[in-house]
């Protein structure tokens, strides 16, 4: 497939989940937490895409997060890009096509995506955080995992790779 | 899967983006115009793509707040009764106290706050994700008279300002943001200071670190101070003294404020600028 096509596709797919983000995901919260779906693709970029094309993609992807979601332009690009990085390479390692892989390795992602949020919003001295951060971990994590066997199949399109995840290896 | 090759060229890929984004930090925090040019032209344009996912999501929204949230509603529900007991008993004494106010703010020479146009406005979305900051946004922008700093109120109180008048949207910097600041006046001896936002943690408190050096107690009501370069006409409510701190340069006080800026659905934004 082109990058051309997978660059469209990918913006697509960027698009669509702001979407679902600033709409049923803002209210859609357990504990005062919501889901953070743009993490989760980011994160399955780095898993599905590799560590460098996956960064590349969730850079944009973060970078769209900051503008429309209000948070410091290029906070969430860099907090992206890093954990998909860091997601492609763990990928590169130990991808196991399932949906407990999917699902396990997209809560952990997303948990250090959180905390690197943090982390980096707290460096620069932006007090983002709305709740509790350990409530705010494991919240987006559950979240995240849920969705993410969705997500790998709608990435894996994307990227000119369709598949079935299968129950187990 | 993605083989392992070309590391190197990965380490240099990340590098740049990482390099990148800390340009566009920077970039934001020195208030890069351009830059801000930009985001407001992204966020006109995905703004009818959101509206129109809001209208899909609304009635999906209700109730899944209803379903996740009906033990809290339950809670509230008996809550906001009690209030209503309460408020029912303080009328008669509103009346008094709107009486003597009156009085007290001829005599002081206060701006009336009801000379001054309001414009009400919805809050169309709060913050949209975990990270997303102290704003909320509403459905009224220059088309309806709004302007870049404008106060917006609630009944019981200022909860804000705008911060991004948009043609149609606006953006409100909720008045708990730690760079949200504002001059206030200590009703009950006239003390002056300068308050900010205490961050998303404080959700209903504010803190006067600035200004303030004796006679002042818990209790004592708290409106902006106004003046005649301020952002805010004087007079408006912010809330009462929940906290005295004696600090080397002077009182810090802790305000705990009067509206509840988490818990927003229609606001007023004063039609109020500042003199040049």
């Amino acid at each position: 497939m082109s990058s051309i096509a997978v660059g469209l596709r990918m913006t697509l797919v960027t698009i669509v989940a702001l979407m679902i983000q600033t709409t049923f995901f803002a209210d859609l919260r357990v504990g005062g937490v919501a889901p953070e779906l743009v993490l989760a693709v980011a994160v399955i970029a780095g898993f599905v895409a590799g560590p460098q094309r996956g960064a590349f993609a969730a850079f944009w992807m973060g970078l769209a997060y900051d503008v429309l979601l209000d948070t410091p332009t290029g906070l969430a690009a860099l907090t992206f890009c890093l954990v998909a990085y860091g997601a492609g390479l763990a990928g590169e390692v130990a991808f196991r096509p399932t949906w407990w892989f999917a699902s396990g390795s997209c809560a952990v992602a997303s948990g250090i995506g959180v905390v690197m949020l943090f982390i980096v919003s707290t460096l620069i001295g932006q007090d983002l955080v709305t709740n509790s951060l350990v409530k705010l971990i494991v919240g987006v994590a559950l979240f995240n995992a849920l969705f993410a066997p969705a997500i790998m199949a709608v990435v894996r399109w994307s990227y000119g790779r369709p598949h079935e995840l299968r129950a187990a290896t | 899967m993605a083989a392992p090759t070309h590391r190197g060229r990965s380490w240099y890929t990340i590098g740049l983006l990482v390099l990148t984004a800390l340009t566009l930090l920077t970039l934001d925090f020195r208030g890069f115009g351009p830059l801000e040019t930009a985001q407001n032209g992204v966020r006109s344009a995905f703004a009818p793509v959101r509206s129109a996912g809001n209208a899909v999501a609304e009635p999906f929204g209700n109730g899944l707040e209803g379903l996740f949230n009906y033990g809290d509603l339950e809670a509230e529900n008996a809550e906001l009764r009690l209030q209503i007991a309460a408020l029912e008993g303080e009328a008669f004494q509103n009346q008094v106290d709107d009486d003597e106010l009156e009085r007290l703010k001829k005599a002081a020479g206060l701006v009336e706050i009801g000379d001054i146009p309001l414009e009400l406005a919805e809050v169309v979305s709060g913050p949209l994700g975990n990270f997303s900051g102290q704003s909320v946004e509403i459905n009224k922008g220059k088309l309806d008279g709004v302007r870049d700093g404008m106060p917006v109120v609630t009944g019981a109180g200022l909860v804000g300002r705008v911060l991004e008048a948009g043609r149609n949207r606006s953006t409100v910097q909720l008045v708990t943001d730690p760079d949200f600041t504002v001059g206030i006046r200590v009703t009950a001896d006239g003390e002056v200071g300068l308050a900010h936002g205490d961050g998303a943690g404080s959700p209903r408190q504010i803190t006067v670190d600035q200004g303030i050096s004796d006679g002042v107690s818990v209790g004592d009501l708290v409106i902006t101070s106004g003046g005649r370069t301020s952002r805010f006409p004087p007079g408006l409510a912010i809330g009462i003294v929940s906290d005295v701190i004696d600090q080397d340069r002077g009182l810090e006080l802790k305000v705990a404020l009067n509206a509840n800026p988490t818990d927003i659905g229609f606001v007023s934004v004063v039609l109020y600028e500042a003199a040049e």
